[in-house]
């Protein structure tokens, strides 16, 4: 070795040892890509109202909103990943953990997020359980997902699904709902690229527990930059039973209207709309298959917000 | 009437070869030291530079070889008049301490500066002539000696008319019934010439070649001890030779003294550290350089045929240079502690002029000083593949503190320490964040002083501590950092703008290793602008 390479040897030695931290623009990207509850969350203004002084709709849409919100819990340890440094640094990749779950004692989990070479604007990541002491290959997938990035905090589009089922099937218990049902897999599609920001879900349960059923809950929201929302959802008549298709839109205030048609039984392909005020309160109300003594129509339809449709 | 210099000499010869000298005369004398050195005298005046490096070799040479202890020695650099006249006060408390003891005592004071219109300049302030000379005629210590290395100093025994005696004009018995009592002042010149200073030697001519003499050069006898007499003959000598061609004419040292009684006054004792460089009686005549590490002149030793010389220096590297009409005489030697090396001719070998270690570039300062700086630098990361938004560009306050001529002639090392911050946004996740910085560095340039203008170059270690927190409470981002060593090259220049400030420019480019998450070579620039005090 020349002296003069020696000497960038040791300069270049010196530097190393000397560099150290996690300054990482890079690191910041992944963390990016990780989807965040609050971007997905539906917000609409609260009732302060009882259910039976609410608009009927109002409360059912209130209902779905907090269903919905309520299936996104699961990205609660995403928001929590946010806030750590990347464990490990690996080529195009990043992981965080393993750690040892807190509420399952003997498993831990992992958070693995890779991005495309030839595509960088594109991630994948996988959230992991496997029990503490497993090899590679017993980690188990709960969520999967990808974001591609288009620049910006948290812009981008994005998908994960949910996964219960092999978790549940590896001895990884997982409890009913508070009305017990329990969580088969939730799908996710969302874009945060600009407004109006949408989320599209889908959502499996085992309804009270039984593994030999499904139940299918569909939802897609949208929101505007000035708060501005709607919700799409599906329902039952609680007075006929009839499966309803509802599209639901209110203002950053409160005041809102939603639609729901009849897609069989009594009434079939007739709508009912109803609107409500920044209170909540009923203003105007036509259901044309309302039964007597309710009357078919109530209130003034001028009082409805105009709002596009989602 | 004042006693030429030439004829002084002739008395002070015919006194010396009177005159027994005995250390055991020298022994039971208390001796008291005020050496004071004063580069600026007020804005009338040019600065001086070799002043205070003067006074530290006149210091130094009294606490090492000339019996002044350490605690009765008072070195004042860039001092007030009222400072000095405060130093002389607190002597004259000791020496008064000491005579209740019964103790003899002496006061060696020294000054070298600016002394203008009958005043010692010190800085901004200014101390009669004719004060000072009162105050030292009156203290109550028996033997005073003065010494002033300044232009026309000569003023300053002007007025004396006694001491033309023949002999024993100069010996100084200190035990006794015939005890000396009195002054002695030496000054580096007459009433109306200027005390010149040398780029080439680091000094006033005249204290570097009375350095000298008192090192050993002037040991004319050969006993190992250098009298006062012998100390002034040499550097009166080597004095007036050296500047006898210069472009401001011969400077021609003076003295003049008031004593009572008589003696010889033993200034410094060569052989009681034995200790230094030791020329034997074969050794070739001719006036030999001896030049330490830091290029300095430590010693200019005028050697004559069949004497030895003893030169007492401290432990280190000299090189020694003889000059012959076509060539230099140029070696090495080594002074191990407590050890007195024999200088032998086969150490030297023939160079040619352009080899000279003794070269005197320009008017530059060879004193060791430090200087500390405040300012402001502005720093710049070159725009990086991972995008430029990862260091922001900041503005630092900064504070150096330097030190010069200490590892080398010219050569300054520098501690330095920045902090600053900035905002920044990650534009690929459009996350804002406060950035903040914190450097602290080490550097060694090599700088060319002028009158004005000072330009260096040199290298520099920097330790950079960076971190960045983001701003907004929704991105959750935990904080981050780096850290790590920097190695770069810098260049600037001095603009002295008072005596002891200096308006400080530089600009510096930095190598700057990156590996989170990669491995990035990176770099950066700064400018900067501070203002430069020295102490």
């Amino acid at each position: 070795m020349t002296s003069k390479s020696l000497l960038s040897t040791l300069v270049l030695l010196a530097a190393t040892l000397g560099a150290c931290g996690n300054y990482s623009n890079e690191d910041l990207e992944y963390m990016n890509a990780i989807p965040a509850r609050d971007d997905m969350s539906a917000n609409m203004p609260r009732s302060n109202l009882l259910p039976a002084n609410e608009a009927e709709l109002s409360r059912d849409t209130h209902a779905v909103v907090k269903a919905f919100n309520g299936a996104l819990d699961f990205l609660t340890a995403a928001d929590t990943i946010r806030t750590y440094q990347p464990t490990t640094r690996i080529t195009d990749g990043r992981i965080w953990g393993p750690v040892p779950t807190d509420d399952h004692p003997g498993w831990q989990w992992r958070f693995r997020m890779t991005r495309a070479p030839a595509a960088p604007e594109m991630f994948s990541y996988w959230f992991e359980i496997e029990p503490i002491g497993g090899t590679e290959a017993d980690w188990i997938p709960f969520i999967n997902g990808s974001f591609v990035t288009t620049g910006g905090a948290r812009r981008g589009m994005g998908h994960f699904f949910m996964g219960a089922d092999d978790l549940r099937n590896a001895g990884y218990g997982i409890g009913p709902d508070g009305d017990g049902n329990v969580f088969k897999s939730l799908d996710v599609m969302y874009s945060t690229a600009a407004y109006p920001i949408s989320v599209s879900m889908v959502l499996v349960l085992y309804p009270k527990g039984d593994l030999t059923n499904m139940v299918t809950i569909t939802y897609h929201y949208e929101q505007q930059a000035n708060g501005q929302a709607g919700m799409e959802f599906e329902g039952t008549d609680s007075t006929t039973g009839a499966s309803l298709g509802v599209a639901s839109r209110w203002l950053a205030t409160g005041r809102g209207v939603a639609e729901a048609t009849a897609k069989d039984g009594t009434g079939a392909g007739t709508t009912w709309t109803e609107c409500w005020d920044d209170s909540f309160h009923s203003v105007y109300d036509n259901k044309p298959w309302a039964i007597a003594p309710a009357l078919v129509t109530t209130g003034d339809p001028a009082l409805c917000p105009e709002i596009p449709s989602l | 009437m004042r006693l030429g210099p030439k004829l002084a000499l002739v008395a002070l010869l015919a006194a010396v070869t009177a005159a027994a000298s005995s250390t055991a005369r020298a022994q039971g004398l208390r001796r008291f030291a005020i050496v004071a050195g004063n580069d600026t005298g007020g804005g009338d005046t040019r600065s001086l530079l070799y002043a205070g490096a003067d006074a530290r070799k006149v210091h130094d040479i009294l606490t090492r070889l000339g019996g002044v202890r350490q605690e009765d020695a008072t070195l004042l650099i860039g001092a007030s008049a009222s400072q000095l006249l405060s130093a002389i006060v607190a002597v004259e408390m000791q020496a008064a301490e000491a005579k209740r003891h019964g103790e003899r005592t002496a006061l060696f004071f020294y000054y070298s500066g600016h002394a203008k219109d009958g005043s010692l300049r010190l800085g901004e302030t200014r101390l009669p002539i004719d004060g000072i000379k009162a105050r030292i005629a009156s203290s109550p210590v028996d033997v005073r000696i003065a010494i002033f290395d300044s232009c026309k100093s000569g003023s300053m025994t002007t007025t004396r008319t006694k001491g033309a005696r023949k002999a024993p004009a100069f010996e100084i018995q200190a035990d006794g019934p015939r005890d000396a009592k009195g002054v002695v002042i030496l000054t580096s010149s007459t009433s109306d010439e200027d005390s010149q200073e040398s780029d080439a030697i680091g000094g006033s001519y005249f204290s570097h070649h009375l350095a000298s003499g008192l090192l050993g050069g002037a040991d004319r006898s050969g006993d190992g001890r250098v009298t006062l007499f012998e100390a002034y003959a040499y550097a009166y000598d080597r004095t007036v030779a050296d500047t006898a061609e210069s472009a401001a004419g011969a400077q021609h040292p003076t003295f003049s003294y008031d004593l009572a009684g008589n003696g010889d006054l033993v200034l410094t004792d060569v052989a009681v550290r034995h200790e230094g460089v030791y020329f034997p009686r074969e050794a070739p005549s001719g006036v030999y350089f001896l030049v330490d590490g830091k290029g300095f002149v430590a010693a200019e030793i005028s050697k004559a045929d069949g004497v030895d010389r003893r030169v007492a220096l401290s432990p280190g590297h000299y090189r020694v240079k003889r000059r012959l009409p076509d060539r230099l005489r140029i070696g090495d030697i080594d002074v191990p502690r407590g050890q007195m090396v024999a200088l032998a001719e086969a150490r030297l070998r023939d160079a040619p002029f352009a080899d000279d270690p003794v070269k005197g570039a320009g008017r530059v300062d060879l004193t060791s000083r430090w200087s500390l700086g405040a300012g402001a630098t502005y720093q710049s990361v070159f725009a990086a593949p991972s995008g430029a938004s990862l260091f922001p560009p900041t503005g630092m306050l900064a504070v150096d503190l330097s030190l010069r001529n200490f590892l080398r002639k010219d050569w300054v090392w520098s501690l330095d320490l920045a902090a600053g911050s900035a905002n920044g946004v990650v534009t690929s996740v459009g996350a804002p964040f406060k950035f903040s910085e914190i450097s602290f560095a080490s550097s060694l340039v090599v700088e060319w002083p002028g009158r004005i203008v000072t330009p260096y170059v040199g290298g520099r270690l920097a330790m950079l501590l960076m971190g960045r927190t983001f701003t907004d409470p929704q991105s959750a981002y935990p904080a981050q950092f780096f850290s790590t060593l920097s190695p770069g090259l810098v260049g600037g220049a001095a603009f002295r703008i008072m005596d002891h400030t200096s308006l400080v420019t530089r600009g510096r480019l930095h190598y700057l290793f990156y590996n989170v998450g990669e491995d990035l070579s990176l770099g950066y620039w700064e400018l900067a602008a501070m203002v430069s005090y020295d102490l």
